[in-house]
């Protein structure tokens, strides 16, 4: 279970990000593509990729 | 550096969220030299085309031409403080967008070795927290035999595999993932 003094800090940091009221900028800071965004170039592979990740993340460890 | 790392979100960096979204965050690491160095946190702005649901972060210090440098080699003076800021940041993230999968490359083998090190040390702590996957890549192999060594491989077919990690995934070097991927706990998981 979370505790509760990371929870007030994970509620802290949303509305942090909620007054803050600046949308994020445009700029890249990142030059790079993601390996995983190289990779995946069709509609079929994304869905079964997809597909993968559902099953893997709904399994009961 | 170290050898090992403690996640704890009771321990972590001040967070200066930088947009609303939260696709943009900063902290001051302690260097060991004594000195501080600001770590840029990004979230792509924008999900995978095809793959709606499916975001990169990205950690690092700012180089001269204003982009996060991912491969930077730091000297924190406490490693453990500086990646649980960042995982904090993540699992903020993903409490106000709970439908996202957030994927952390791994920018080399000695990073993704790193990560994958630090998830299944802390795989407890952080099993509260988040559901954790971890992707490998497949080459096809075009032939084998005789001319296996002239062109075997067609990079441009290439599979990949996700698992997901458990207290019980290997240990060993070997098994070795490019891509991790991190949801939130409490979700259910839908595309």
């Amino acid at each position: 279970m979370e505790d509760e003094k990371v929870e007030e800090k994970i509620r802290c940091l949303i509305e942090q990000a909620r007054t803050t009221g600046k949308p994020t900028k445009r700029r890249r800071l990142v030059s790079g593509i993601p390996s995983l965004f190289q990779i995946i170039k069709t509609k079929e592979q994304a869905d079964e990729f997809m597909e993968m990740l559902n099953r893997v993340f709904n399994k009961v460890p | 550096m170290a050898n090992t790392f403690k996640i704890n979100f009771d321990d972590v960096y001040d967070i200066n969220t930088t947009s609303c979204e939260m696709r943009s965050a900063s902290f001051d690491t302690e260097l060991a030299d004594g000195g501080k160095k600001k770590l840029m946190v990004e979230i792509s702005d924008q999900a995978h085309e095809l793959m709606p649901n499916v975001y990169n972060l990205a950690f690092g210090p700012l180089k001269a031409n204003g982009k996060i440098d991912d491969k930077a080699q730091i000297k924190h003076r406490d490693y453990s403080k500086a990646f649980s800021t960042i995982l904090l940041h993540a699992r903020a993230y993903l409490a106000n967008n709970p439908g996202h999968y957030l994927g952390i490359d791994g920018s080399n083998n000695s990073r993704a070795m790193l990560y994958y090190k630090i998830i299944l040390d802390n795989f407890e702590y952080l099993s509260n927290y988040f559901n954790i996957g971890a992707v490998k890549y497949y080459v096809r192999i075009t032939r084998l035999g005789k001319h296996q060594y002239e062109n075997p491989f067609d990079f441009q077919d290439i599979k990949p595999d996700a698992v997901r990690i458990t207290r019980d995934s290997p240990r060993y070097p070997e098994y070795l993932y490019n891509y991790f991927i991190f949801t939130n706990k409490q979700i259910a998981y839908q595309h």
